[in-house]
């Protein structure tokens, strides 16, 4: 099955073989490149470290090195693709850019660069993730950024999705859409792709200095994919284990999906029989999407990589043991990779080199978390341990 | 040739020109719906388009996409909408296009889609999220099953592209009045005249514009070029605000002297 493609309505088609011709010119770009890796590293913050994380190791049995995307500015390894395509956007000539987000995170990201780069900037969001997120909205608002809320459909992530691609239709000579994920119609799946292998290459690299060898499994949560493959793609080639850890409540891929077209991508959706889209019900908003990225759909198809379902409560213990043990809180969607791995450490060896993506910090969720546990059957944290 | 291109070509050679109305199916329900492909077929409607609702339907405004959840809310499936046109098939005498996102289609497979499609009497499909590179097995199931497929032409397509395009297309040829969603307002009449008028240079297929006409004067207007125009949005909003009544008096508006 040949999964991406171009499903998109007339207008958009054309537009996008221009990004795509003016990526491949960019790309190249020696200027370009000069000018982005500097943005990486003194705004961003990159490289970012890759930490051994002793307690967890000693605690699991074995080797588990964290990839600090959650040091990045923003928080997350967002701004690794919003720096890139706003860039981009600028080289072309917009004035404007547009994205989506689900929690914020995404949202957050692109406003920071957009301000940055004196680009104008509207965000679509939910009206159900605006009431969640609220300081978010505030957030890309100082930014200045337009939060506009979206209260069509099920009024979350994948509506934003929708308002933000007709927007695109509609102010597509100045505008460029930020998207957020490797998902989309071609190129986007290629472009984010790009921009966030930044995290593999760092990790190759930097494992190699610190073990002298290559990992022997990498982890990251999915929800569109964009961190799993940011880290993964760049060991492709290599004998090293890909696991991504979708949350039960919007299994795409380790549970429910089925092949589909969605948002201009064939791939694997969660859609009843006759092909409409359900909604979605992760405990972490970043992974709330009912789609995956076509290249995480070739992985599972190809069995490169393997692909597993998380429930909320593993992921809370993650996010709480990651807190307790490392004295890191992490976002409840990077949890996911934790709480997978505390679950299944008994299938991992002791010479095991195990690289997890740290997508984010926890900031932006410990409040749904106190929430989670007082409303839970657990009463107290120490229940727990 | 199939029904749809035929009709529309007859039209156009006796100087006539096509109206083409859009109604949801399912909106409000299946059999008001229908109810009203009939009456739009007794007021003169050249052909009629029925929306097949969709879950996300990137390509409309807030009307079109209001009808789409309030149908699907009462249940409607593609499998019971074509069983319902099915059932009703003698009283259509003008051809019947259905339009519907290509997730639909994919989901039942193009081959069993177009099958169906034929069964129930329908003569043309416009699926626009399916530009023609990826619809290679879609152009291969219609053609086999006679559906006239309707490509579209927006007001950003290079004139290049528009000759593959009509070189796929087997109905006609629907062009985008604007750049973004149904329902939006037509900003430069004379802009989408002048695309027509070149479209009509590179192909004798019927050419029909939509997407935003809501004035009669926007339809006269553009009349002197196209040969046909599609109301979608404006009539799903008489329906919604003032029922079927109102509904088939704005298409009447609409109409004049086509």
């Amino acid at each position: 099955m040949r999964y991406g493609g171009r499903y998109v309505p007339e207008t958009l088609f054309w537009p996008l073989v221009e990004l795509e011709e003016a990526w491949r010119r960019f790309k190249e770009n020696e200027e370009f490149k000069n000018e982005l890796n500097a943005l990486l590293r003194d705004y961003a913050g990159r490289p970012t470290p890759l930490y051994l994380a002793q307690n967890l190791s000693q605690f699991l049995g074995f080797k588990v090195y964290l990839k600090r995307e959650d040091l990045c500015h923003t928080g997350a390894h967002k701004i690794n693709n919003t720096l890139g395509q706003c860039l981009l956007a600028k080289k072309m000539g917009k004035r404007r850019v547009i994205a989506e987000t689900g929690a914020g995170q995404h949202g957050v990201a692109t406003a920071c660069a957009s301000a940055l780069l004196g680009l104008e900037c509207t965000i679509y969001m939910g009206e159900e993730d605006i009431k969640r997120q609220e300081l978010n909205v505030f957030r890309m608002e100082l930014l200045r950024a337009k939060v506009v809320p979206v209260t069509s459909g099920s009024k979350t992530l994948k509506d934003a999705i929708n308002e933000a691609l007709r927007d695109w239709a509609t102010n597509v000579d100045d505008t460029h859409y930020v998207i957020g994920s490797v998902v989309g119609p071609h190129p986007f799946p290629e472009i984010v792709r790009e921009f966030q292998s930044i995290i593999g290459k760092e990790t190759k690299e930097q494992i190699l200095k610190l073990e002298g060898r290559l990992p022997t499994h990498l982890i990251a949560c999915v929800g569109g994919g964009s961190n799993a493959l940011g880290l993964f793609y760049p060991f492709e080639n290599d004998q090293v284990k890909f696991i991504g850890i979708e949350a039960e409540g919007a299994a795409t891929l380790s549970l429910s999906g089925e092949k589909g077209v969605l948002h201009g991508f064939l791939s694997y959706f969660i859609q009843d029989e006759w092909g409409q889209i359900l909604e979605t019900n992760a405990i972490a908003a970043g992974l709330d999407y009912p789609g995956v990225g076509p290249d995480h759909a070739r992985y599972k198809e190809e069995g490169r990589a393997e692909y597993y379902p998380l429930k909320k409560e593993d992921a809370i213990k993650g996010f709480l043991t990651l807190s307790r043990l490392e004295g890191i809180i992490p976002a409840l969607e990077s949890a996911h990779a934790i709480g997978w791995l505390l679950k299944n450490k008994r299938s991992f060896k002791k010479d095991d080199l195990v690289i997890v993506c740290l997508s984010g910090r926890g900031d932006k969720d410990v409040e749904l978390v106190r929430n989670f546990l007082r409303k839970g059957k657990w009463g107290s944290l120490e229940g727990l341990f | 040739m199939g029904k749809l291109r035929g009709a529309l070509l007859r039209l156009k050679a006796c100087g006539q020109k096509a109206i083409i109305p859009y109604i949801v199916a399912g909106f409000p329900d299946l059999e008001t719906s229908l109810d009203l492909v009939f009456e739009l077929q007794k007021r003169g409607a050249s052909a009629i388009e029925i929306g097949i609702p969709f879950s996300d339907p990137m390509v409309d405004g807030p009307v079109i996409q209001a009808a789409h959840a309030k149908a699907l809310k009462k249940g409607v499936t593609p499998l019971s909408i074509l069983e319902a046109i099915k059932e009703r098939e003698s009283q259509w005498e003008v051809p019947l296009i259905v339009m519907t996102y290509f997730n639909l289609v994919f989901r039942m497979g193009e081959r069993h889609f177009a099958r169906l499609l034929k069964e129930a009497g329908i003569s043309g499909a416009i699926i626009p999220d399916l530009p023609p590179e990826e619809a290679g097995e879609w152009l291969k199931a219609s053609n086999e099953h006679e559906i006239d497929v309707v490509f579209l032409v927006a007001p950003n397509t290079p004139e290049k592209r528009i000759q593959k395009i009509v070189s796929l297309t087997t109905g006609f040829i629907y062009y985008l009045s604007l750049k973004g969603v149904t329902g939006s307002k037509i900003k430069d009449l004379q802009n989408v005249k002048e695309r027509v008028k070149m479209i009509k240079h590179i192909t004798p297929l019927p050419v029909c514009v939509g997407f935003g006409i809501r004035e009669r004067w926007e339809a006269e207007s553009l009349l002197e070029e196209a040969d046909g125009i599609i109301v979608g949005s404006s009539l799903l909003k008489a329906l919604m605000e003032g029922g079927p009544s109102q509904m088939l008096e704005l298409f009447m508006e609409l109409k004049g002297n086509v």
